[in-house]
């Protein structure tokens, strides 16, 4: 116990110990002691706020990576803007428990191959307190394999092919998904292409990695389930350009509808190569979370009118009216933008949740037992305990009309339509 | 069968851009030595420039293609004087990775002037939504015009380059640069019109490639440009006619090989997989380099003696 307390400041010590031959060897061996226990107890106990990195009597610095130069600056960089929005609402406001919040981003380009080093900079040049946010399922994987080993809070990996949980199926300790695995979407997109959309067959042009993989099973699996049938599935990498053959194999198989599975930029000149081609299937197309945005419906241009698009996130609640009251002023509605606001939200009321003096071991406590039935804000409730670490599952679509994506569902649970 | 002939088709057209883009690679390297990485950038600027005239001041889209090409031609002209003049002397392998840098200056230019252009935005032509049908083959406007357009490209580019005397010059230039100077060819003036005339040509190529996929973004071109510098190098890097074959040729597998291993399998191996597509398509590029080094329709090496 004596070990926790703060040490005497050295000028203290040096003046009234004795002489600095003898001092300097103890001192370090003090130093090194109280290290290693500081270390211990940012992991496994509360202590005083300077006991957790990150944590001053006036700010906690978090960080988080998220592409703000590459390929998929697209979703990133909106979701940052709502982060910001957030966090200066928050500090306008007095912060948490008198602590501003300084948020540090980074960019890793989109590249998973950056990740790490953008993770271990925040965390071993910047000392943030916790990682909030990595941009991308498989960049998210990767900080992953950083931030657990060492016992660091990772909250909201975004990407629903992102890990939370081990090989056993056992959720990973130190890792809270806000949003839904792709694997959850896809049975509730079959159970609707099946049921309210009547697609007897259904095609699928999916992301051939984590994005996509998982989805393409159980996207089968739902569809079988409610009488309908995936006739054939094409996979493309995220650099693919060239989409003829990609169409004409799906064509071939003649499906009511194609389910659109990745990022918005491939999946976008997939439906361009089609319109270009004269094809549309009778039912159209349905697309996954990630393009359930304005910004997709605009980028389409005439060929994205009708789609269907799958999403999580509904207007219809206080938080998401006082967001649409800050944001008025954008040309647009950017549902990025909107997720980055209602998790840096979660962030901070995990931080708020974590007591007056957080560390990782009181922040995880909170998250691990504070969050029953959570209002995210968005619509659905989240529920994190030790043993689930997973992001909400309810789904709505929406469908692009007038190049606006337009809610055409409520809510739907993927534990009813697959328990 | 009918699917086959239409991914033909659009291999065709692919290939056809990708020979484009071969071709301006390979006229900068064989007059001034330089493998020019920076080509798609050069694209990427001009189409970027033609969807601003679009979308800024509205202007009306002939008008603006003229405009941006004019642009490109302008911009070639800076790129040889700033970047590629002083470079001149210098080792390949050094004006090679100069050019990357060139690429990420001119990326990061464009992100800084038009920073709308560092997400996806659509590319609006007059061209979209119009097709000619026959029976159940397809061929979209835009994919006609880039066809016709490389077509005479090309022609009036083989006709240039040995017709008239400034093209003469040019390919006088390339084959041996003190002959040429010593002939009175102005080979400053000549590597100059080399670096326009390939900034135009990258310029026509990005404008038909975005008109086709209808998205574009500031690094739209960065993954065609290494197939195009595959078909450069399968032609033979020192042959116009070979590049345009080359570029043809990976146009054509990339898009044939996508059909045919579509939901094949070898054991546990997922053929349709793209991974595995392209995996196969560059060990092919291997294979064929290594029973033909100097590429499908390069010029035998020639040695003094």
């Amino acid at each position: 116990m004596r070990l926790q307390r703060p040490p005497a400041p050295v000028e203290q010590r040096r003046r009234g110990g004795p002489g600095l031959s003898l001092l300097f060897p103890g001192v370090l061996l003090f130093l090194l002691l109280l290290s290693a226990c500081g270390s211990t107890s940012s992991g496994g106990g509360g202590g005083s706020s300077s006991s957790a990195p990150g944590v001053s009597a006036d700010t906690i610095t978090i960080g988080g990576v998220l592409d703000t130069t590459g390929p998929i600056q697209v979703i990133c960089a909106p979701i940052l803007q709502g982060d910001q929005l957030y966090f200066s609402q928050v500090n306008a406001a007095g912060g948490i428990n008198g602590r501003k919040i300084k948020f540090i981003q980074v960019s890793d380009n989109g590249d998973s191959t950056r990740t790490r080093d953008a993770v271990r900079q925040l965390v071993e040049q910047d000392h943030v307190f916790a990682i909030f946010q990595v941009c991308g399922s498989g960049n998210a994987n990767v900080a992953e394999s950083y931030t657990v080993p060492r016992g660091i809070p990772f909250i909201d990996p975004i990407g629903g092919g992102s890990k939370y949980t081990d090989q056993n199926g056992k959720a990973l300790p130190w890792v809270w998904m806000t949003q839904p695995n792709y694997g959850d979407e896809g049975h509730v997109i079959g159970y609707y292409a099946a049921t309210t959309l009547k697609a007897h067959s259904v095609g699928l042009l999916y992301e051939d990695d984590v994005l996509g993989l998982q989805q393409k099973t159980t996207l089968a699996e739902a569809l079988q389930k409610y009488g309908s049938k995936l006739v054939a599935s094409v996979g493309y990498n995220a650099t693919q350009t060239d989409f003829s053959a990609a169409l004409q194999t799906l064509k071939a198989a003649a499906p009511d509808l194609i389910v659109l599975n990745g990022l918005p930029s491939p999946t976008a000149r997939f439906v361009a190569t089609a319109a270009a081609q004269g094809y549309r299937p009778r039912l159209g197309y349905l697309a996954n979370y990630p393009m359930a945005d304005n910004s997709w419906a605009k980028v389409l241009g005439a060929a994205g009118e009708g789609i269907y698009v799958s999403g999580y996130t509904s207007m219809d609640t206080p938080v998401a009216q006082q967001y649409l009251q800050a944001t008025h002023s954008d040309p647009v509605f950017s549902a990025y933008k909107f997720y980055g606001y209602i998790n840096a939200k979660i962030m901070v009321d995990a931080l708020r949740k974590a007591g007056s003096n957080p560390t990782r071991a009181s922040l995880r406590d909170a998250l691990d037992h504070d969050f029953v039935n959570y209002d995210t804000g968005f619509g659905p409730t989240l529920t994190w305990t030790p043993e689930r670490h997973g992001g909400v599952s309810d789904f709505m679509f929406f469908q692009i009309k007038q190049g606006q994506l337009t809610p055409v569902s409520s809510f739907i649970k993927a534990s009813a339509v697959w328990p | 069968m009918l699917a086959l002939l239409q991914v033909l088709l659009s291999g065709l057209i692919t290939g056809s851009l990708y020979g484009l883009l071969a071709l301006g690679i390979v006229l900068i390297y064989r007059t001034t030595g330089v493998l020019n990485f920076a080509y798609g950038a050069l694209a990427a600027a001009s189409t970027c420039f033609l969807y601003i005239l679009l979308t800024g001041p509205r202007l009306p889209f002939w008008l603006a293609v003229l405009l941006s090409l004019l642009f490109a031609l302008l911009l070639g002209a800076v790129v040889e004087r700033a970047f590629a003049r002083p470079l001149l002397a210098a080792p390949i392998l050094t004006k090679a990775i100069a050019t990357l840098a060139l690429a990420l200056v001119l990326q990061t230019v464009i992100q800084a002037l038009w920073p709308q252009l560092t997400t996806p935005v659509h590319f609006p032509t007059p061209f979209e939504g119009h097709a000619l049908r026959l029976g159940g083959f397809y061929l979209s406007l835009t994919d006609g015009l880039v066809l016709l357009i490389t077509a005479l490209l090309l022609i009036v580019l083989q006709l240039f380059l040995l017709r008239t005397r400034l093209g003469i010059a040019m390919r006088a230039t390339a084959d041996g640069l003190e002959a040429a100077r010593l002939m009175g060819i102005p080979v400053g003036l000549i590597f100059l019109l080399v670096w326009m005339l390939a900034s135009l040509l990258a310029a026509i190529a990005g404008i038909l490639i975005a008109a086709r996929q209808t998205v574009i973004d500031v690094q739209f071109m960065d993954p065609v440009l290494l197939l195009a510098f595959i078909g450069a190098v399968l032609g033979g890097l020192d042959r116009l006619e070979g590049a345009v074959l080359g570029g043809l040729l990976v146009g054509l597998a990339e898009n044939v090989l996508a059909l045919l291993l579509a939901g094949h399998s070898l054991g546990p191996l997922d053929l349709g997989n793209p991974g595995i597509r392209e995996a196969l398509i560059f060990a092919g590029f291997v294979l064929l380099l290594l029973l033909r080094p100097r590429g499908l329709f390069g010029g035998a090496a020639l040695r003094r003696v």
